[in-house]
């Protein structure tokens, strides 16, 4: 099967799962490498290869209770990941407060060792990322960086399409006011 | 907000970044067990629903009222016809490709006692011109029974939604929806997985069947929950099977009339269940270990 471009839906290959476990093995194939990207962008590529295993680890154990409406099983994983994320809050934020600390060459370096394709922070931001609350966190960068829709961040976080816009309207404010003084 | 957007800004891990992740996960995978297992949590909530429930039956003491009434076959049909309805066809691949189908059989066998289970997987061109390929896997162990592989040199008509004609009505005659309406309509549904219009086409012409009855709390051939629709026909009850809680088609199965062979009365002969559709850019290549045989085109035509 993995010789081949898989299109079924996420939702047939969690049910087909449930008989033949090693077809949960298309949706790692399907989705971990965005999900990699994403946790690494938050924690780090070290943490990242953990997080990944452990959220589709999770997945598979959880696959019984899975919503079979829900053809796309994003919001399912990355819901996970947040989960697992927030047990990494400290290491997070520690590493947007080092990025601040560091010189110019310093910081080049390390973003050259993590892969990164932008080598360039905004000290300013990385001070507003590390000040928001983890769960308008989560809001923010669920659209920023993983392209989520309201709708998709509510399904992820298991909250109302109501309070997506509230934390996202107060992180983006958040980051906004730490831009403009950043710039003054 | 661009500079957000940007940053830590990475390409999607390779292949190679997630071996490790990849090969762990498959490996935790492989030993672990589903979660839910602790038996007394179920009996607890169902405890504390029931007092709660009491509670509020007593203070409250709302007016007699009957249960709700269960949907009727017609109902479950016609709520059925809009799930499939709503389903998106698979998507398409650069020059058309095949339509891989993987399905679960279940079926009463003489050879071996209980319940012979097999998986089988079929690609069919998405254009519906071609050969088109089965494979059989037995998942319970029989005397007689190996893995196999057959290529159908073209499709049958009766098998070939993209030839239908658009009201149904040849092909629900050509397979005897006179004597036979509800296993007329299964045989064609078996074609339709690729093709959601058509299933939803076929549930609503089964909701106007006369004499249809449903069958609750039942398995379907993956041992999911399940309601059944359908009616005796010959030897046979005849039911289509959908998804208890989505109603969405899954299949169908049929469970003997008198006892015959070795089925008793009321008991299941066989049952089939759809467990995934996509479509892939190549005709498979001949399974390793797995003869290739070349069949003659099946069902009427």
């Amino acid at each position: 099967m993995r010789e081949s471009v898989v299109t079924a839906r996420d939702n047939d290959l969690v049910r087909l799962s449930l008989t033949d476990p090693e077809c949960f093995a298309v949706l790692f194939d399907r989705h971990a490498p965005h999900l990699h990207a994403y946790v690494a962008r938050r924690l780090g590529p070290d943490v990242a290869d953990d997080v990944v295993s452990d959220t589709f680890l999770d997945a598979f154990r959880r696959r019984h209770a899975y919503d079979p409406h829900r053809a796309d099983a994003r919001p399912w994983l990355y819901g996970i990941a947040s989960n697992l994320i927030g047990k990494h809050r400290r290491r997070e934020t520690a590493r947007y407060r080092a990025y601040t600390r560091s010189g110019p060459d310093e910081t080049v370096a390390a973003l050259v060792e993590e892969g990164v394709t932008t080598l360039a922070v905004n000290r300013p931001l990385l001070r507003a990322l590390a000040a928001l609350k983890p769960r308008d966190r989560d809001v923010l960068l669920l659209v920023a960086w993983a392209q989520f829709t309201y709708d998709e961040v509510a399904a992820a976080l298991s909250i109302p399409a109501g309070t997506v816009r509230s934390r996202l309207n107060r992180a983006r404010t958040k980051v906004r006011t730490a831009l403009e003084a950043g710039d003054a | 907000m661009r500079d957000l957007e940007i940053l830590f800004d990475r390409p999607p891990a390779s292949e190679a970044d997630l071996a490790d992740a990849r090969a762990r996960f498959m490996d935790r995978a492989a030993k672990s067990r589903p979660r839910g297992g602790n038996r007394l949590k179920p009996l607890l909530a169902a405890l504390v629903t029931a007092l709660l429930a009491l509670t509020a039956a007593t203070v409250l003491r709302p007016a007699p009222a009957g249960p709700p009434r269960p949907p009727s076959a017609r109902e479950i049909l016609l709520r059925a016809a809009e799930v499939a309805a709503a389903q998106p066809p698979p998507k398409a691949v650069p020059g058309g490709g095949f339509f891989h189908v993987v399905m679960r059989t279940l079926n009463v066998s003489p050879e071996s006692p209980g319940v012979v289970a097999a998986r089988a997987d079929e690609w069919t061109p998405v254009d519906g011109t071609g050969r088109w390929l089965r494979r059989l896997t037995p998942l319970t162990s029989t005397r007689s029974r190996a893995e196999s592989e057959t290529v159908y040199p073209r499709m049958c008509d009766l098998e070939n939604p993209v030839v239908w004609s658009a009201d149904l009505q040849a092909e629900l005659t050509d397979y005897g929806v006179s004597r036979q309406p509800v296993g007329a309509v299964s045989r064609l549904l078996w074609a339709t997985p690729p093709f959601p219009d058509r299933t939803a086409q076929l549930l609503r012409i089964a909701a106007d069947l006369p004499g249809l009855t449903v069958t609750r709390d039942i398995r379907d051939a993956v041992g999911l929950p399940a309601i059944a629709v359908g009616a005796a026909e010959g030897e046979n009850r005849v039911e289509m099977v959908f998804e208890a809680d989505t109603l969405r088609w899954v299949g169908d199965r049929r469970t003997a009339v008198h006892e015959r062979g070795p089925s008793k009365e009321g008991e299941v002969t066989s049952s089939r269940a759809i467990l995934s559709v996509e479509t892939v850019p190549y005709f498979p290549p001949r399974k390793p270990g797995v003869a290739r045989e070349t069949g003659q085109t099946l069902g009427p035509c």
